[in-house]
């Protein structure tokens, strides 16, 4: 709607339309942006640089650099557009830094790596990712969260790179779960956890627009921008209490003496995340278990065999309230997908704080190679629950 | 330019771009970036490439809709 008030303007040459966008992955906007043929430019903000604390956000800017309007509307842009281009009094320079701008090196370090994320490439976030460390340790005690948000950021960019190390996914959780324990009133930090959190913490499904975006594209003949990382599991799932027909029953310890042979080659990674890192007794996680298998070992998934599963040991006050501890492949007969299973965990509001280690097992069926041997095999991980009265709440 | 915007509003971002026109609030914003101050520069990459510094625009006025794509 905005687009259609400011598109006589913008064809006039008057005004200069711009969006922002906060987004983990700019592909989902680029998408986004196809299917409702938005033609501005858009500054890309992954890492929330300009330290926006909620969106969306239309700011109405003069000639000088003024803010006229914050939180515009459509209605207050006739007269914006008409207002004369007075010159300001007693306005700061835009360009000018101020002296705090120049003795802080703290925030000129963190500005070299937001620019290092912004225009460097996978094999910069392991130094992204240690110079993020290095500020949050200087910082010390007392942080507003902002160095927690970006190493989140990073750890995640991370995580769905070549460059990916174990734990990524898990640690970009925890620090995006200390950056909203460090300012609970940041809506933009709060809407990334919930974005993997549970469902019962969401405020809707997130990328419910994807689907529908890709059919209209479609039907107007046009190929839709692919996803690297394509939204999936609670990414996309509604809000609301989805508990299973009786996730209880799913769960069986189909190897209790432990006898099914172990992976010991490593043909599928296991990654576990658990989100939030830190829960409130009384409340709930989600916990999502990926499996990828290793390149270098060519392994496939043998779906002529029974599907993935995993048994967990959960400890008293800890139960599956909702999901299944099983996901099946695809009708062909051997595929090489990433995996997933997520379940949500309920906390008992009687649960002792404490950190928990719940022990767990994958039961999978993989071969060596395409068409080659076939192997049943067992891969134990843990998930860890820290169970905190003081935790962020997500909603 | 921390705390630049303070707003708890339980409505999708991209459902408000979509249908901003109506500019329909649940609650009143509060707003810590006030009308009559310079907005800070930045410079970022654009979604198609390149880089840009807000104050490049300088001399035009400007709509600049901070949105989320989820």
């Amino acid at each position: 709607m905005w687009q259609k008030a400011v598109q006589p303007y913008v064809a006039a040459g008057e005004l200069i339309a711009l969006g922002c966008v906060q987004e983990q992955h700019p592909d989902r906007t680029r998408l986004y942006r196809q299917w409702r043929a938005l033609e501005w430019p858009i500054f890309v903000d992954s890492m929330n640089t300009i330290d926006l604390d909620a969106v969306p956000v239309p700011v109405l800017i003069d000639e000088h650099g003024i803010v006229r309007h914050m939180g515009a509307n459509v209605r207050q842009l006739d007269a914006f557009m008409n207002r004369s281009p007075d010159e300001p009094e007693g306005c700061p320079q835009l360009d000018a830094p101020d002296g705090d701008d120049i003795a802080n090196a703290p925030e000129d370090e963190l500005a070299r790596v937001e620019s290092l994320f912004h225009v460097g490439d996978a094999a910069d976030l392991d130094s992204i990712v240690e110079a993020l460390i290095r500020l949050e340790s200087d910082a010390g005690t007392g942080s507003d969260g902002r160095l927690e948000f970006r190493l989140g950021v990073a750890y995640r960019r991370r995580y769905e790179s070549a460059h990916a190390q174990p734990g990524d996914a898990q640690r970009a959780v925890d620090a995006w779960t200390e950056a909203l324990a460090a300012n609970p009133n940041q809506y933009i930090w709060r809407r990334r956890l919930q974005q993997y959190g549970p469902r019962l913490d969401k405020p809707y499904n997130f990328y419910f627009w994807v689907a529908q975006a890709r059919k209209d594209l479609s039907e107007r003949g046009e190929e839709p921008w692919p996803l690297p990382v394509e939204p999936m599991g609670t990414e996309l799932a509604p809000p609301g209490d989805a508990a299973a027909s009786n996730p209880s029953a799913s769960i069986e310890n189909r190897d209790p003496e432990a006898r099914i042979t172990r992976d010991k080659r490593g043909l599928v990674q296991i990654e576990p995340v658990v989100t939030p890192s830190r829960v409130q007794p009384g409340r709930r996680v989600m916990a999502r278990v990926a499996f990828a298998l290793r390149e270098r070992a060519k392994p496939w998934w043998n779906n002529e065999a029974d599907d993935l599963y995993i048994w967990a040991d959960l400890p008293e006050g800890i139960s599956v309230s909702s999901g299944a501890m099983t996901t099946a492949g695809p009708e062909e007969p051997e595929t090489q997908e990433l995996r997933h299973i997520e379940i949500e965990l309920a906390i008992d509001a009687a649960t002792p704080q404490g950190e928990y280690s719940i022990p767990a097992y994958a039961l999978y069926y993989v071969c060596e190679d395409s068409g080659g041997v076939c192997y049943f095999l067992r891969q134990d991980f843990e998930m860890k629950v820290v169970v905190d009265s003081s935790a962020p709440k997500l909603k | 330019m921390k705390n630049l915007i303070r707003s708890s509003r339980a409505i999708p971002a991209i459902a408000l771009f979509m249908a901003a026109a109506m500019s329909v609030r649940a609650e009143p914003t509060r707003i810590g970036y006030e009308p009559g101050q310079t907005y800070p520069d930045f410079e970022l990459p654009l979604l198609d490439g390149g880089r840009a510094r807000l104050s490049h625009f300088r001399g035009k006025k400007v709509l600049l809709f901070h949105f989320a794509s989820w």
